[in-house]
């Protein structure tokens, strides 16, 4: 089962360091591919660059697109590149920042079963908390783009064939106009294809948007979510970036020796750690007091013009 | 015990009753209820007008902070705000009932719905898409709208008495107390986009692909319908229920103000649908309940001197845009 297996990551040459730790973290025996955007970084790992794959329209998303979006829409380009290779059955993609924790059967078992298997970005309701509110999970998307996995079949290659033509040309970071990079497009993989998975366990793809549904605990040398499951991987993404909020948010969960470790590995490669696109940030962006008090002064100036009260009362 | 129930206020109670109507044919034993989102006592609406079914008036199903809600929202906010309000009372104060149907009023029935019961003795949710399969051009509807909206239509969802279903009900009415508003940029759209929540947050929530469930203008690519001696059929299977959205007997050439894929002429498949509920809407007295007002929804004042106020505007917006 395991030779018939293919991972891999899309990421540039500047996050080539986060491959390299997410490398040492997969079985050996487990075939690991690193889909580079943009140069080539010089290392061990076994890279494929995009330009080369056999898609014509490559060329026109380089020219679209920015770094974050094309490494986005870049994925089911190679998810099916991959896939169309002889003797590989199933093609798991892992975000560059992701980290495996020990067993992998489970991930193998339901890539083995299904068609397409995705995770949710959080499992249950909660209302607000310091990461944000639910309602931002409506128009970013319910299931994380930072892990699927996907079996050979043609359901499957519709299914890639679908969302890479979206992503030709729909892969923006445009929210009110319904997308979100690749992620929100799937949204509608249960919905327009069969045999998908949507697996809740609360140990894979464990990150920022869901640490406040979950506690992580080191307990015999394993690390464990809410006492209950095994952690299988997480996303570090966006974990990574400095600051107050997020340092809380990791602390009140339990994870801040995790994260610390995961830094240290990344050490082993690169003396900085080069910054990530964090979905949260670029929806929050932090303004000054001065900024943010000039924005409000404005929009009160504004507001007052229009309502300003001289008008014809209709009234029926 | 199955109940179904609409919302409209008094300027829809010709689509309110012509759903009941098709309900009272196909499915007799359903207890078909309409919620109005109106006073009657203020319409004076005469007694030879009033639709002969079960009449639930907002006010009286007991929502804390009825008149701060109704403050925040316009008549089509107000109206699909107010769905789980209704969902918990019938789920808390009907006794007996064990599943409760919600549909749009411009929604008519046309098969027995013995599966929907069947699918809601596993089941405790069960949704419809707005599509079945994929949309390739991007006239208007197309799967990005969806994906801004919410991929499941809510003008219909049915649900069955259970603790995940109330547990839903009360969330759902949590959130539609003061977000139930269009507003694209954060996520925001009426009750609906919510829903994608539902399989997210809860289990046993059934998606139905039934080309005959919620046929409606956002599926009309992927259903393509006949009118045969037994009925409506589509894709070869029973039309069971469709939905009329955005549908004015006015206006009989629109399919629908909402979309700009198909016309009469390039699917004249839809005229014998169509062509039946202009009929019952007319027949239903649709342009006299047309002209009431709702009492919930105050009329906003009209402010005067528009062009001068927007040229005002214009540096501060401009200054506003560049931060």
């Amino acid at each position: 089962m395991a030779g018939k297996t293919l991972i891999f990551t899309v990421c540039t040459a500047e996050h080539y360091p986060f491959a390299q730790a997410l490398a040492d973290s997969l079985p050996k025996e487990l075939t690991f591919k690193v889909g580079m955007v943009g140069e080539v970084a010089a290392g061990e790992l076994d890279v494929v660059q995009f330009r080369e794959l056999p898609f014509e329209v490559i060329p026109e998303m380089q020219q679209r697109y920015d770094k974050p979006a094309l490494v986005a829409a870049a994925k089911p380009f190679f998810a099916s590149y991959f896939l169309q290779q002889n003797g590989i059955e199933n093609v798991i993609y892992f975000d560059p920042t992701t980290f495996t924790f020990g067993d992998f059967d489970d991930i193998l078992q339901k890539s083995t079963t299904y068609d397409i298997v995705l995770t949710p970005r959080l499992t249950r309701k909660f209302g607000k908390s310091t990461y944000g509110d639910e309602k931002m999970f409506l128009n970013t998307g319910m299931y994380d783009n930072g892990f699927f996995a996907v079996r050979k079949s043609q359901n499957t290659f519709r299914f890639l064939e679908w969302w890479q033509q979206r992503l030709t040309d729909r892969a923006y970071l445009d929210l009110c106009n319904g997308m979100n990079h690749d992620q929100l497009w799937l949204n509608y993989v249960p919905i327009l294809f069969e045999n998908s998975c949507i697996y809740k366990n609360i140990g894979w793809n464990v990150g920022l948007q869901n640490l406040h549904e979950r506690v992580l605990t080191f307990k015999d040398n394993k690390w464990v979510v809410n006492l209950s499951e095994p952690l299988v991987f997480f996303n570090f993404k966006e974990c990574l970036e400095e600051g107050t909020e997020v340092k809380k948010m990791i602390k009140d969960s339990g994870a801040t020796k995790l994260l610390s470790r995961y830094k240290e590995r990344l050490k082993q490669y690169t003396a900085v750690i080069p910054p990530v696109f964090s979905l949260r940030k670029s929806l929050h962006s932090p303004d000054s007091a001065f900024r943010k008090g000039l924005k409000d002064t404005l929009r009160t100036i504004v507001d007052t013009i229009t309502y300003f009260p001289i008008y014809h009362k209709i009234s029926k | 015990m199955t109940l179904a129930f609409t919302l409209c206020s008094i300027n829809y109670l010709a689509q309110a009753r012509t759903l009941g109507d098709s309900l009272k044919r196909t499915n007799p034993h359903i207890r078909f209820v309409i919620g109005l989102v109106d006073r009657l006592d203020t319409a004076n609406v005469p007694a030879d007008k009033l639709p002969e079914f079960e009449l639930l008036e907002l006010h009286r199903i007991g929502i804390d902070g009825l008149d701060e809600m109704c403050k925040h929202y316009n008549i089509t906010e107000l109206n699909t705000a107010v769905k789980p309000y209704f969902f918990r009372y019938f789920f808390g104060k009907v006794p007996q009932v064990k599943n409760v149907i919600y549909f749009d009023p411009d929604i008519i029935v046309y098969q027995p719905l013995a599966e929907l019961e069947a699918l809601l003795e596993k089941n405790d949710f069960v949704l419809t898409p707005h599509l079945a399969t994929p949309i390739e051009d991007q006239l208007t509807p197309n799967e990005l709208h969806h994906l801004n909206t919410g991929v499941y239509n809510l003008g219909f969802i049915a649900l069955h008495k259970s603790p995940e279903a109330l547990d839903f009900v009360k969330w759902w009415e949590e959130k539609l107390f003061d977000e139930c508003k269009i507003d694209l940029c954060n996520g925001l759209f009426v009750d609906q986009h919510w829903v994608n929540f539902a399989p997210v947050f809860w289990n046993n929530v059934h998606v139905e692909k039934h080309p005959g469930w919620n046929a409606a203008y956002w599926n009309l690519h992927e259903r393509t319908f006949t009118n045969e001696d037994k009925g409506h059929f589509v894709n070869g299977q029973p039309v069971v229920f469709f939905h009329y959205s955005g549908y004015d007997p006015a206006k009989p050439s629109v399919i629908s103000k909402y979309q700009n894929r198909f016309t009469f002429e390039k699917r004249p498949d839809l005229n014998p649908l169509f062509d039946y509920y202009r009929d019952e809407l007319l027949r239903n007295h649709n342009a006299y309940y047309r002209q009431f007002p709702c009492y919930y929804i105050k009329s906003e004042p009209l402010y005067k001197y528009q062009r001068i106020r927007a040229l005002l505007k214009k540096p501060f917006e401009k200054w506003l845009a560049r931060l």
